[in-house]
């Protein structure tokens, strides 16, 4: 970094030039000299001995890549990947490289208050909701906000009841503050409405793990990559959403040419990186909704053609249930060419059978070698676009399934990944910072465990009690809940708003009625439009610690510099970690609601040191740790260690670069955790269940069917009723899917979509988009997902190197449907669904002067990327590209996601 | 012929025109580029406040008359980026060489000096000189009376020499040969002929005056996108302090030193007015020999004595000046003065007296 | 005029020769920064010489055509042209685009605008010469292996074509297709020297 001041950039180099001119004539010194001399030996020396490097996980994707910060003078000045990390080691993507850029950009540096705040008791709905000019906010100090919040919450909670009041948590947020927040709503207030953007992330792989495996989270780690004999992606684009990982798949492909699938509805850099190694053993289902369905045609023909690569009926017997009907159903109804067929209203054919028998074939001999050998067998790693569907569940449960039947788990080099899409979501499960959740994978349905944890929350256990009674349609339920004035207030806890789907008919009419608090990090924050408190936060790399756990449940600290600075280098005495706010609202809350707040929170704000002022996290995750005594989860290995060692636990951590739990025993927490899990694979003695944290100890399988009726006439009829949900003609008003749950079941149980595009229209070569615009016709199926060079929405396009590489909204569309409908690369469009519009720049094809063009869609597909939602401006007035303007909040009754890769659209030309 | 009596006037109001002309296209040219990348908003709303926030803002509003915004459905309105774009791009560069609305106009010294040195003339590098050959051709050193940034900055500064008078300061008179810048375009072709350095463009104050402008406008939005807003000297180079002297040395040793002896671009132009069409003339039958002529001609001609020559720039002040009305612009392709019908009036009206 | 003597016409002579030789040697010393200086040089120009915009000719010839206006600057697109100061020999006041900087995104507006021919004019992007890309692959992240970047690949306007994938996403520049824009050196994120640069093979005279 220092050189960087000396080397030449635009403005310096005619300025230098300038003054080098009289200084070269004069002393024939060398221009390049007389730049760098610019700082004095001691100078240079100074700054060098100034400079700190500190220890934590990239706050990007759920891959968890190590990450060590390079700090000057209490300030972020670098990112470099950590070597010592087994998780990356020493690589790290475009985003995580430049991971310190958009810190000090564009920060709130106040409290801020609106002048014109909502209050739903008295029906007030503020008039300047929408807008986050300064002429609405007036500046406000912490402890005025924290009175306001207070007063609100506790007369809301006491005049409508806990549950009036809502919060989302994040994935972003560190495992101590998630667990906080978990007690402020679940334990203080009293609330069951607590949900977290890990809710549009991962939810239905928890849920699907929960049913087959009865616990949550991948029972695998990315080493077992590098000893896979085949490896397969469903519904995710790996190479732009988890880099590091599909690197590592990569090289393993490389070095042992593995044969690889990846199931995804466009030809992304993932199939084309695959296919660069090697094109022969490179599969590709180009399939859109399909995948329950073509798992069960593997299982399908592996049983009737590879029956050796089937698990012994014993086998089956001993550690599974429900195997006989599944084997049954999948012999009966899922034969590839039944399969092919039924799914061709969508797919039209683009799997073939052979495809599927193929696969069928490398997944048998995948799975006899892993097991002939005690290693290796079928790695199988999905994403947030297979989780993202309104039977999410049911597609975990299928890839369950079909790792029973083979058996490909239990051992190392196979298994069952879901990559998580968050930093941390893995740890806002952990925490059970979700509706009806407990910490550390229970129910607040069970008793005995509620118990215990409002113990560890040193609160009435009666109170814990009351809350498990209270039902919350989780996320987007809960904005519904909001508009028939059930849910009153609501907190944002470094989550955005913009990641739920349908915003404009749903989610924005919604919280314009809520008194809302938002605690973010940016001045220019979408969620400040419709905020009444606005708390500016502290962000990665500014705490004083906090633990992050990444995909493969491996636990890591963060270090901090305890400081925040804006744009021009001033410190930002407000901010705050979103743990230490957390703690704050607890007390003033609790005590408004009469609880005994110094026993629920005995932290207290140190004293001294470089971290003066703020909570110290490690008390708060020793807690933590603490708690977890008899969960599967277990981590009291960690206090052994610190016990016997006398280590901390966040040195621990930092020593061993993570632990993956669980960590039951000192010999466990010191080797690094339990990388595997299952079927005895953990090193723990007295584990609280058999082979599987299930009841009966069994994994269980269950057969999900997938149907869209006589020429897709099921998918009509679902779909047509779907539609009626979240219109613009009436923007925040009902019917509400809350009151009809059965229509999502159907839907789920059937393996829908949530909207079904005017195929007809599509197919009909004289149409035109303006004839779709007149007959009010939405031909195209339009998917959101991402875009490797940014992460979600708000730090990423404030980075000026990730920004400018792809700096603005985009739609990719085949060049077929292009050529058919005049539309030019490059052109600007609009696409346009029932409940709302964005505007896009028109991709065509991998040559596209828009970049990145990586990406192949197939004729009637439409992408856009919802990163780049608020990249033009957050200001709804200004925002012309936000994505889920146009989703639909239809969503898996069980996980609770929405399906943002099936819209309905049509293009409108500008 | 005579012109209209706002003369003057219309030389000033060109003067100022082009001179803001040079401001303007860096200013075009950095908008354009922020309009283009999808920046300009956010720009604006980061330099707010600062000179180059408000040259952003105004060039929009500008741009926005010519090319109005479009309406799309109810109330979304926005720029027509496209066609603002368009508008942006029909200025551009100084008098060295210009570009208006697609039509180039090039000094005709670049052009002999780019064709000197690369010993060609290629039909684009001609082409952009005719204009200007045509006009000086016809109505003389125009190009130094009526459109040179130089020569209107340092009849300007000229001015200044009366403050010093005015302080009991004699500023100095030195006169110089005229035929020097001849010598100095001699020489500069020379060198560009042998060397292949294009040396006059290097010492020609309007094309320095261009470059230094256009980097320096650079440099200040350069350093307002690093937060550096205001107004700021960074960018100006060496040439600067060639055209600050070029300035003192006028005000105080002698005025329009520069234009009058050395300028090689004067020089070229003065060539080509040899033969022009319109010249200043005088009548001697209504002439008074007041002399009030002789001190107000920037190029330190004697209107009263005729014969100018090729240095005059057919600027006009003499005639503005001339309380007679003896001299005025005329069609003719001599200086000999006009003479009443008599034909053998003497010189001066006062000798016959 | 008085009537030329010959002792007066030797006067003249001599006159003039003196005042030729007062002329050449005043020149001569304003001229300094023009002939020999090298201010603007620096290591990074020296290394990979002078990147002119799309459509210039051979640098000889460039720099005799050259008529040293400011067009190309206004023109451009991305105001990745700059001119290069007094003090920069004879390239004072040429055009020069500095990649890491700013890149040239091929708008070719300033081929149609530039006065002199010095830029040629009708070129087609593909067309365009302005130099070669060259990895670095020691400062390359991802060919060094600490990072799996790929930002030269997304800037490419040729991408496939003129700069291809490997593992990690670590660039291979194909010279055959690579027009030397300079977008790859843009956008390459290792900040004090950029790993994929830009060579124009236009020696810095």
């Amino acid at each position: 970094m220092v050189d960087r001041k000396a080397s030449l950039n635009r403005r310096n180099f005619l300025e230098l030039s300038s003054a080098t001119v009289a200084a070269c004539s004069l002393t024939k010194a060398l221009p390049g000299e007389f730049a760098t001399a610019k700082f004095s030996k001691e100078e240079l020396e100074s700054l060098v001995n100034e400079r700190k490097v500190l220890q934590s996980q990239c706050p990007y994707c759920g891959v968890g890549c190590g990450t060590l910060i390079q700090v000057e003078n209490d300030r972020i000045v670098g990112v470099a990947p950590d070597k010592l990390h087994p998780t990356n080691k020493g690589v790290q993507c475009i985003k995580g490289l430049n991971a310190q850029e958009p810190t000090y950009r564009d920060r709130l540096t106040k409290v801020l208050i609106r002048k014109d705040i909502s209050d739903p008791a008295k029906g007030h709905v503020s008039a300047t909701k929408g807008r986050f000019d300064d002429d609405v906010f007036r500046e406000a100090t912490y402890e005025e906000a924290e009175e306001l919040i207070a007063e609100r919450i506790a007369s809301y909670v006491k005049e409508f009841g806990g549950n009036c009041v809502g919060l989302t948590g994040s994935g972003q947020l560190t495992m101590e503050a998630q667990w906080i927040e978990n007690l402020l709503m679940k334990g203080v207030i009293g609330s069951n409405s607590i949900e977290a953007n890990a809710r549009m992330c991962m939810t239905s792989a928890v849920t699907g793990y929960f049913h087959s495996y009865g616990s949550d989270a991948p029972p695998t780690s990315y080493e077992d990559i590098e000893m896979a004999d085949m490896i397969t992606f469903w519904g995710h684009n790996a190479r732009a959403a988890h880099p590091v990982l599909f690197w590592r798949v990569a090289d393993r492909k490389k070095s042992a040419d593995i044969p690889t699938l990846v199931s995804d509805p466009r030809r992304t850099g993932t199939v084309t990186g695959l296919e660069d190694i090697n094109p022969r053993n490179s599969h590709h289902f180009q399939t859109l909704n399909g995948d329950i369905s073509y798992l069960n045609a593997i299982a399908h023909v592996i049983l009737k053609k590879h029956p050796e690569a089937v698990m012994p009926e014993e086998w089956l017997d001993r550690n599974t249930t429900g195997w006989k009907e599944y084997i049954e159903g999948v012999k009966a109804r899922y034969s590839p060419e039944q399969v092919v067929e039924r799914l061709r209203y969508i797919d039209e054919g683009r799997v073939t059978v052979e495809q599927i028998e193929k696969i069928a074939a490398l997944w048998a001999e995948a799975s006899i070698k892993g097991r002939k050998r005690g290693k290796g067998g079928v790695f199988t790693i999905w994403g947030i676009g297979y989780n993202q569907m309104l039977h999410g569940q049911h597609n975990t449960i299928s890839i369950i399934n079909l790792h029973l039947l083979t058996g490909n788990l239990g051992r190392p080099g196979c298994g069952t990944h879901s990559q998580t899409g968050q930093p941390n979501a893995m740890s806002e499960r952990l925490m059970g910072g979700l509706t009806g959740r407990l910490p550390f994978n229970k129910p607040l349905a069970n008793e005995q465990w509620r118990n215990w944890i409002a113990d560890c929350w040193r609160i009435p256990r009666e109170r814990l009690a009351r809350t498990a009674t209270l039902k919350n349609p989780m996320s987007i339920g809960m904005m519904e809940r909001a508009l028939k004035d059930d849910l009153k207030a609501m907190f944002w806890m470094y989550s955005t708003h913009i990641h739920l789907p349908d915003l404009m008919t749903l989610v924005r009419p919604a919280l314009t009625k809520m008194f809302v608090i938002a605690q973010d990090i940016y001045r220019h924050a979408p969620n400040l439009l419709y905020a009444d408190v606005v708390l500016p936060a502290a962000t990665w790399g500014e705490w004083s610690g906090g633990t992050y756990i990444q995909s493969e449940r491996r636990l890591y600290v963060n270090d901090g510099t305890g400081r925040s600075f804006d744009e021009q280098g001033n410190l930002i005495t407000e901010a705050r970690p979103d743990m230490d706010m957390a703690i704050d609202k607890c007390k003033a809350i609790g005590k408004k609601l009469g609880l005994n707040v110094d026993a629920i929170i005995p932290y207290k704000r140190r004293t001294s040191g470089h971290f003066k002022g703020t909570y110290d996290p490690e008390e708060v995750f020793e807690d933590i740790v603490r708690a977890s005594k008899g969960s599967d989860a277990d981590l009291t290995g960690m206090l052994e260690v610190k016990e016997k060692d006398g280590v901390g636990l966040y040195d621990q951590l930092r020593q061993l670069r993570g632990i993956q739990w669980p960590a039951p025993s000192y010999k466990v927490a010191k080797s690094g955790g339990t990388p595997r899990r299952y079927l005895k694979q953990e090193d723990w003695e007295n584990r609280p269940y058999a082979l599987f944290p299930k009841k009966g100890g069994k994994a269980k399988f269950k057969l999900c069917e997938q149907d869209y009726g006589e020429n897709g006439s099921l998918l009509k009829e679902v779909t047509t009723e779907l539609s009626q949900y979240g219109s613009k003609k009436t923007p925040g008003e009902g019917p509400f899917l809350i009151d009809n749950l059965k229509l999502l079941v159907k839907a789920r149980d059937n393996a829908l979509t949530p909207e079904l595009p005017d195929l007809d229209f599509y197919k009909d070569e004289s149409k035109t988009l303006d004839d779709a615009k007149k007959e009010d016709k939405y031909p195209f199926w339009l998917g959101l997902g991402i875009v490797y060079e940014h992460f979600h929405t708000a730090k990423t396009i404030r980075g000026a190197s990730t920004l400018r590489l792809v700096p603005e909204q985009y739609v990719e569309v085949n060049p077929e449907d292009a050529e058919r409908f005049g539309l030019e690369d490059g052109e600007k469009v609009r696409l346009v669904t029932r409940r709302g519009s964005y505007e896009a720049r028109v991709s065509v094809g991998t040559e596209s002067v828009v970049r990145p063009a990586r990406n192949e869609t197939f004729p009637g597909y439409l992408f856009s990327p919802w990163n780049l939602s608020v990249a033009d401006s957050a200001d709804p007035k200004k925002n012309r590209w936000l994505a889920n303007a146009v989703s639909h909040r239809a969503w898996d009754p069980v996980s609770g996601q929405a399906d943002y890769k099936k819209c309905a659209a049509r293009i409108e030309r500008i | 012929m005579r012109l209209p009596t706002k003369t003057q006037t219309s030389r000033r109001a060109l003067q100022i025109l082009v001179l803001l002309l040079m401001v303007v296209t860096p200013i075009l040219a950095r908008y354009g580029n922020y309009l283009s990348a999808r920046q300009l908003d956010k720009m604006v709303e980061r330099f707010d406040g600062s000179f180059q926030g408000k040259a952003l803002v105004w060039t929009d509003g500008t741009l926005r008359l010519l090319a109005p915004d479009k309406h799309y459905g109810e109330d979304v309105v926005r720029r027509d980026r496209k066609r603002v774009l368009e508008a942006a791009a029909s200025l551009k560069g100084s008098t060295w060489s210009f570009e208006l609305f697609g039509l180039s106009l090039t000094d005709p010294l670049a052009v002999l000096e780019s064709a000197l040195t690369s010993k060609a003339l290629p039909w684009v590098l001609l082409s952009g000189a005719l204009i200007p050959l045509i006009f000086t051709i016809l109505l003389g050193r125009i190009f130094c009376s009526w459109i040179c940034p130089i020569g209107f900055l340092l009849e300007l500064s000229g001015k200044l020499r009366a403050v010093l008078r005015f302080l009991e300061i004699r500023p100095g008179r030195i006169r110089l040969w005229p035929g020097d810048k001849f010598l100095i375009l001699g020489l500069g072709l020379a060198t560009a002929v042998f060397f292949g350095l294009p040396f006059l463009g290097y010492l020609y104050p309007p094309a320095l005056l261009g470059r230094e402008i256009h980097n320096g406008v650079t440099v200040m939005f350069d350093r307002a996108e690093e937060g550096l807003l205001g107004f700021s000297a960074a960018g100006l180079t060496l040439a600067s302090w060639f055209l600050l002297g070029i300035g003192i040395v006028e005000i105080l040793f002698g005025p329009r030193l520069w234009c009058r002896a050395l300028c090689p671009g004067g020089a070229v132009y003065a060539a080509l007015g040899k033969f022009r069409l319109i010249r200043v003339k005088r009548n001697a039958d209504l002439c008074t020999d007041c002399a009030e002529c002789i001190p107000v001609c920037e190029m330190g001609l004697n209107p009263m004595r005729d014969h100018t020559g090729i240095e005059c720039d057919n600027c006009g002040v003499c005639i503005s000046h001339c309380p007679d009305g003896a001299l005025r612009y005329e069609f003719s392709l001599s200086d000999e003065p006009r003479r009443s019908s008599a034909g053998n009036a003497p010189l001066c009206r006062k000798e016959a007296v | 005029m008085k009537p030329l003597t010959r002792r007066g016409f030797g006067a003249a002579l001599a006159r003039g020769a003196v005042r030729l030789a007062g002329i050449g040697a005043v020149l001569h010393v304003l001229g300094i920064p023009f002939r020999s200086g090298k201010a603007a040089t620096t290591p990074e120009l020296r290394e990979t010489g002078v990147l002119r915009p799309p459509g210039a000719l051979p640098e000889e010839d460039f720099l005799a055509r050259c008529i040293r206006c400011e067009l190309c600057a206004d023109a451009c697109d991305t105001g990745c042209i700059r001119l290069l100061p007094p003090g920069s020999g004879r390239s004072t006041g040429t055009p020069v685009i500095f990649p890491w900087d700013r890149a040239c995104n091929l708008c070719m507006a300033c081929t149609e605008v530039c006065p002199s021919g010095a830029l040629k004019p009708g070129l087609d992007k593909h067309e365009v010469r302005m130099g070669d890309a060259v990895v670095d692959e020691r400062l390359c992240v991802s060919h060094n292996g600490t990072g799996a970047c790929g930002a030269c690949h997304t800037a490419c306007p040729f991408r496939g074509r003129a700069l291809t994938q490997g593992i990690r996403n670590a660039p291979t520049v194909h010279p055959d297709s690579c027009v030397g824009c300079g977008l790859c050196e843009e956008v390459c994120i290792v900040e004090d020297r950029r790993a994929i640069r830009v060579f124009s093979g236009r020696a810095w005279t």
